[in-house]
């Protein structure tokens, strides 16, 4: 598996409330991985630091062997991060076509469309009048019209209608390539860790549980993700 | 004919009141930071122009075009560097951004009077020749107007453009969630120093075009240039021809209005109204336009909010300071110990501050505004001018002078507690502004006011007994305000007003309680200060000293009474102490530092002693252990290489 995202020792928070507490992660390239953990383990934190929107104190982040740490944020999605967050995810004060816009830079929106018809009509529409799924639905544009060679996906499934999460885990499935790595970060859900390659379980900002998600799946999910 | 070239008059201050509005309008669009320093950086542009022009003698074609196109974006650019895009990384509120631009405009201001001196000059050089164009007829307009109206045409078909483009959709994006614009890979830093670098530019254009139709004064040609918001509030922040229309507006309706004339008691308010119609649509804007939104602020009651120390009970020993402030007077000279009767004076109404904005979680920058009242209301009881009222002896003056002036803070108060955070700032500073020029500078109403300590306490040992005393009853009531029931209540609306609501507290009620409450403290600082000095002195309540006034607060800790008696006490020593201008630099670099000392100078020094004493005291820093991790084979394999590799990544931790 060659290097793809890379998290040493890493201690990263809030001010002055630590949420990563020296965490190293491995994410390889031609892997989906599955970040679970209860409310508060650190999913989120992980994602962020990854991304470059909480600083990350000590430790090292590195992306395809190249160490991002302090690279702000718009050069890592130029460096192929793709950045899905799990709250404001949306320009809410921007109609649908103008977020379509602003996330597409350039690219044809007709992915989106046909991915999702529900938004086809919508453009005029200001995003802070959409409904929950069809927001999540705007929020999942970025993977769908300039998917970089890594996905980082803050529970995005959230919201979505099985229908919808149907044809969002078909797109997972085309973008899972060996050059990419695809990072879903999920309370617990089984469509996604199914498909996960690798899973960690994290608890209170540390790693609990690593393995294959067949493990997880079949023997008893462990104490930390109840 | 008469009207026509009038309203041409009122044409060349409108436009300049246009430009200095769409400079603002420019940075709040552009970075979503109401800029209140722009009125010091116009000011500060028109002094550089002086002193290129007059005392280093550089020709004006040279020097004009360096400050406005180089030097003002240049000082936009560092400014969006090194304040404010810390502050928005963070995710500041507005009320800490407010703040950060008010520590800019303070230390301009502080920088100006250092430099240049409090005193007015009359030659203000012109970057447009004196040269009257013939229309037709007698009808003639000054070139300045012409050139003046033409750069307003220009940056307004610009911005109206600008809108519709790539450009506009990435700054519009930026503002409403920079963080996902990130994301997204816009270069937001890119934007909001466009945004900075085009805001002062025309900052500085409307200071040069300024400067000359007035005198060039730090204070007074700030003001002005603040007074100039009203277009943008009329714009309700968003629309640059709006506040284009309204400046010009505003601008003839003030020329207009010379041609009117009244008889008797009404002819001074008129004559104030003639010079003042910006102050007056600034808060009659600020008052009655039904809605009023900030930008990128879906949250106002989180936004308003300014960093305390949450869930941190100031401890006894820190009353320790404060105490020692009001005791360095006694050891002093009879001359000094008479400059130090304004320390507990100006602790009340700082104190004030901490009321509405540390509790209240308001910010006010109006205090002067009632801090003035307080006073003149002192002078006039003492001397039975008030009509219908009787002559009141000694210090039963203090008892009432706050009753009565907490009226004037309902009065307020109740229009106003319907706006939320950066525009009930506005309101309180526009309401200081207006009462400043319809009350203070009015001569009837002033003139001949003699303010004394009451018979009893005529000597400054007496009267400074008698102010520690006032000063322990506002801080024992104001102590009050921030325990129990009532300031439990208030802590909820300052934190969370929805939630505050829906938990059934009547938050309009607490809201108005803490400005009246807020009004009345500050009249008895007021009244108290004045009867120290013993005169009533209009510029010892200018408008900019609330500005300076809210400053100090949040430096020493906004929800901190005991900083606000620190402050006080710093204030005067430097006044006293330092060249003027002095302590507003002090004042003015610290509140620029605040982003990196959130809660206050009080609060991090509580901090620092409690680290160095007894360990880390906050809660989130204790860790539960977590048990060890159990690694499948897959686990191990995956994280082999980020586990044993400490010396494949550069510069890795030991």
């Amino acid at each position: 598996m060659s290097s793809g995202i890379d998290l040493v020792r890493v201690r990263a928070g809030y001010g002055p409330v630590e949420a990563l507490h020296g965490i190293s992660l491995s994410f390889p390239l031609g892997s989906v991985v599955a970040l679970l953990g209860r409310n508060g383990a650190g999913k989120t934190s992980v994602l962020r630091a990854i991304d470059g929107s909480i600083p990350v104190a000590s430790g090292h982040v590195t992306w395809r062997g190249r160490d991002i740490t302090r690279l702000p944020t718009h050069e890592r999605v130029a460096a192929g991060l793709t950045v899905v967050p799990v709250e404001a995810n949306v320009f809410a004060g921007l109609s649908v076509a103008e977020n379509l816009s602003i996330f597409a830079r350039g690219a044809s929106i007709d992915r989106v469309h046909a991915v999702f018809p529900e938004l086809a009509s919508r453009g005029a529409q200001r995003a802070s009048t959409l409904s929950g799924g069809e927001r999540q639905m705007l929020a999942l544009a970025p993977i769908l019209l300039r998917p970089g060679a890594a996905l980082l996906l803050d529970e995005v499934t959230s919201g979505l209608s099985v229908g919808a999460a149907e044809r969002l885990h078909r797109v997972i499935d085309e973008l899972a390539t060996p050059q990419r790595v695809i990072v879903v970060a999920e309370q617990y859900q089984p469509d996604i860790v199914r498909r996960a390659d690798l899973v960690y379980v994290l608890s209170r900002g540390e790693l609990a549980w690593a393995g294959e998600a067949s493990e997880l799946v079949s023997g008893p999910p462990p104490a930390v993700l109840i | 004919m008469l009207t026509l070239e009038l309203a041409l008059a009122g044409l060349g201050i409108g436009s300049i009141a246009a430009l200095a509005g769409l400079g603002l309008l420019v940075t709040y669009r552009f970075t979503g930071v109401f800029n209140l320093a722009f009125g010091a950086i116009a000011m500060a542009t028109a002094y550089l122009l002086w002193q290129q022009v007059h005392v280093w003698h550089w020709p004006i074609g040279l020097a004009a075009p360096l400050d406005l196109l180089v030097i003002c974006p240049l000082f936009g650019v560092l400014l969006e560097r090194s304040v404010f895009r810390p502050l928005q990384r963070r995710g500041a509120s507005t009320a800490e951004q407010l703040v950060a631009s008010l520590g800019v405009l303070i230390v301009l201001l502080g920088m100006a009077t250092v430099i240049w001196g409090a005193q007015a000059r009359l030659d203000a050089p012109s970057i447009v020749p004196y040269r009257q164009l013939r229309l037709s007829g007698r009808l003639q307009v000054p070139l300045s107007t012409v050139v003046d109206l033409g750069v307003i045409v220009m940056v307004g078909l610009a911005l109206v453009i600008g809108q519709h483009t790539r450009l506009g959709l990435e700054v519009r994006a930026v503002v409403e969630r920079r963080s996902l614009a990130e994301l997204a890979g816009l270069r937001v830093n890119r934007v909001a120093a466009l945004g900075w670098a085009i805001g002062c530019a025309l900052a500085g254009i409307a200071g040069v075009l300024m400067a000359p139709t007035m005198r060039l004064q730090p204070q007074g040609l700030t003001l002005v240039m603040l007074e100039t918001m009203a277009v943008v509030v009329v714009a309700r922040l968003t629309s640059p021809l709006w506040a284009i229309a309204s400046a010009l507006l505003i601008g003839v309706g003030q020329a207009e209005l010379t041609r009117v004339r009244v008889n008797g008691s009404a002819e001074a308010l008129l004559d104030a109204l003639k010079s003042n119609l910006f102050v007056v649509v600034l808060l009659l804007a600020l008052l009655m336009l039904r809605r009023l939104d900030e930008r990128a602020a879906p949250d106002a009651g989180l936004a308003a909010r300014l960093p305390t120390a949450r869930g941190r009970v100031e401890a006894r020993a820190w009353w320790l300071l404060p105490a020692l402030t009001l005791t360095v007077p006694v050891l002093l000279s009879a001359q000094d110990r008479r400059t130090a009767l304004a320390v507990p004076a100006l602790a009340i109404v700082l104190v004030s501050v901490v009321v509405v904005s540390g509790y209240g979680g308001q910010i006010s920058l109006g205090q002067a505004g009632f801090a003035g009242l307080g006073a003149l209301v002192a002078g006039r009881l003492a001397a039975g001018t008030i009509p219908g009222l009787p002559r009141v002896p000694g210090a039963l003056v203090l008892v009432l002078v706050p009753l009565l002036v907490l009226p004037v803070g309902l009065l307020m108060g109740w229009p106003a507690i319907r706006r939320r955070g950066l525009f009930l700032a506005l309101t309180t500073f526009a309401f200081a502004v207006t009462i400043s020029r319809f009350v203070f500078d009015q001569p009837a109403i002033t003139t001949g006011v003699v303010v004394h300590p009451p018979d009893a306490f005529g000597s400054d040992n007496n009267f400074y007994v008698l102010e520690l005393l006032c000063l322990g009853i506002a801080l024992v009531l104001v102590h009050n305000l921030h325990t129990g029931r009532l300031g439990r209540a208030l802590t909820a609306v300052r934190d969370d007003e929805m939630g505050a609501q829906a938990s059934g507290i009547d938050v309009r009620f607490l809201k108005l309680l803490v400005l009246a409450a807020s009004a009345a403290l500050a009249a008895l600082g007021g009244a108290l200060l004045a009867m120290g000095s013993r005169a009533f002195d209009p510029s010892a309540f200018d408008p900019i000293l609330g500005l300076i006034w809210f400053a100090v607060v949040v430096v020493f800790g906004v929800d901190s009474a005991s900083g606000a008696v620190i402050g006080a006490g710093m204030l005067v020593a430097l006044d006293a102490g330092a060249p003027s201008g002095t302590s507003i630099l002090v004042i003015g670099v610290a509140a620029l530092f605040l982003g990196r000392l959130p809660g206050g100078l009080v609060h991090t020094l509580s901090r620092l002693v409690d680290a160095t004493m007894g360990g880390r005291v906050a809660a989130a820093s204790v860790r539960v252990p977590v048990a060890p991790t159990r690694l499948t084979p897959t686990g191990r394999r995956a994280l082999a290489r980020t586990l044993h590799r400490p010396s494949s990544v550069r510069g890795a931790a030991p």
